[in-house]
């Protein structure tokens, strides 16, 4: 810290975490010619933004959300549109497909809650999903099928959010640690690493970080984390047409634009808040990857150039938060949601208007609710893919 | 003795190991023991032992386990050609689409 504290400047609104949540919800804010400032401790949508394999699939998130992760896939999809520059997104068929009957069974339960929400799903025989995908392994019972999943290069969304918050005039501290946050009636002081910031509101979106940033405010959200892994192959022609997953959630797979191929499903590695997500359990790489050869055998055949990890919020009644922080004026909060990156730009822009008191086209999440945990999270979840 | 095999090798003050031969892609190619795969091809001027994803010639760039551009297969394996000694009687195809 400076013995003098540099002042940063006055702001309208400050947004605490420069990943997808804190972009999405700073570019609307900003080009509707509100000062914004964007505090990022590191480079923008370099954790868990950046680090996701970057699958759309709505019909794999929680019913309450299909709506909201239908709009991120056509966000995504239409990038240019919105961010002045393309991420990079494939239309893709997404395919979800059982081997036994207790599988099928709880496919067809997802399919038919899923499309109460909104979603378009069909269920399809085992021999048409072969059709579609056809170098799936034979046993395939069931499938759904939807022609709403797709693909985009999430490794590059510090880079197109970088060039959209700069277009739209917004302030984006990058490399700037934000160490705590006074609320001083009515005015936030934002003391970093840098300086200080004034701001009328502030908005915290940091992540996995995000329950140390909310007890600066005197709340606590109670936060979780996984520290997913994920696995790249090298480069081969196409192998796989679609965006893949197994119904017990274990297994999710794609082959990106370069043809390498792109597999993960929740597999669990070593990480904590202070040292982020930094060791790969080789066992959960070894089972992640015997079953994405048990679904595409030919990826026998390939050799596996790099893995890594990233830390996922979540909270424990698997929903996100999105809204104001209880009983502390001009604060709110954004994260924690599920295979949030695919939702995020509709999430970000669902709390701007909130924020800018605008009518609101689908419902946000209560970070001040009464958060229980999600009745049958404590078996498979751990291991549930996003 | 001039010998094809040898122009691209260094003088013959060097000990080198017993003469073998091996097959690239139906190709007989003489070499010495001791010498990687990539190194012996090259030294038969082959330098072409795969293709990309695209379709285009790839061959030995480091010579040190790290470009990945020799892979070639071997008892249906990938192989780094740098990284393997050649053994009489070796069998080693190219790696990539068919073309």
């Amino acid at each position: 810290m400076h013995d003098e504290a540099e002042i940063l400047g006055q702001f309208d609104i400050a947004v605490v975490g420069g990943g997808v949540m804190g972009c999405s919800t700073a570019l609307p804010l900003a080009r509707a010619g509100h000062k914004v400032a964007l505090f990022e401790r590191r480079g923008l949508g370099l954790e868990a933004s950046g680090r996701n394999a970057g699958s759309l699939s709505p019909m794999i998130k929680k019913s309450e959300l299909v709506a909201h992760a239908i709009e991120g896939y056509r966000m995504w999809m239409s990038s240019k549109d919105w961010l002045g520059v393309d991420i990079g997104s494939h239309t893709k068929p997404g395919l979800i497909v059982a081997y036994n009957q207790m599988e099928a069974d709880a496919l067809d339960r997802l399919v038919t809650d899923r499309c109460a929400n909104g979603a378009q799903i069909e269920l399809i025989s085992g021999k048409k999903a072969t059709e579609i995908e056809p170098q799936l392994s034979s046993g395939v019972t069931l499938a759904a099928y939807s022609e709403v999943d797709g693909q985009a290069e999430s490794n590059r969304t510090g880079q197109v959010f970088n060039f959209a918050l700069n277009q739209a005039g917004a302030n984006v501290f990058g490399h700037c640690d934000v160490k705590h946050v006074v609320n001083n009636n009515g005015n936030y002081e934002i003391h970093t690493d840098r300086g200080i910031a004034y701001s009328n509101k502030i908005v915290l979106a940091g992540g996995a970080w995000l329950e140390g940033m909310t007890s600066w405010l005197g709340f606590s959200l109670p936060v979780q984390y996984k520290v997913n892994q994920m696995i790249v192959t090298e480069r081969t022609p196409e192998l796989v047409r679609t965006v893949l997953g197994v119904q017990n959630g274990l297994l999710t797979l794609k082959q990106a634009a370069n043809g390498t191929i792109v597999i993960g499903g929740g597999w669990q590695g070593h990480g904590d808040l202070e040292n982020g997500a930094w060791h790969v359990e080789p066992e959960a790489v070894v089972r992640n990857l015997q079953l994405a050869r048990f679904v595409i055998p030919q990826i026998k055949d390939l050799r596996v150039v790099r893995t890594w990890l990233g830390l996922e919020a979540v909270l424990p009644d698997y929903l996100p938060a999105v809204g104001a922080v209880p009983d502390v004026d001009g604060a709110y909060v954004i994260g924690c949601c599920r295979g949030g990156w695919a939702i995020g730009p509709c999430l970000g822009s669902l709390l701007a208007d909130f924020i800018l008191g605008r009518n609101l086209r689908l419902p946000i999440f209560d970070p001040g609710r009464k958060i229980n945990a999600e009745p049958f999270a404590a078996a498979g979840s751990a291991s549930k893919g996003m | 003795m001039f010998n094809p095999k040898d122009t691209l090798r260094i003088g013959d003050k060097f000990q080198r190991g017993n003469a073998v031969e091996f097959v690239f892609n139906g190709i007989t190619v003489e070499a010495y023991e001791g010498e990687s795969i990539a190194t012996a091809l090259l030294a038969a001027n082959i330098v072409s032992t795969k293709f990309s994803v695209g379709g285009y010639p790839r061959g030995p760039v480091c010579f040190m386990g790290s470009c990945q551009e020799c892979v070639v297969r071997i008892n249906a394996r990938k192989m780094l050609a740098c990284q393997t000694k050649v053994a009489h009687g070796l069998v080693v195809e190219f790696d990539g689409p068919k073309i």
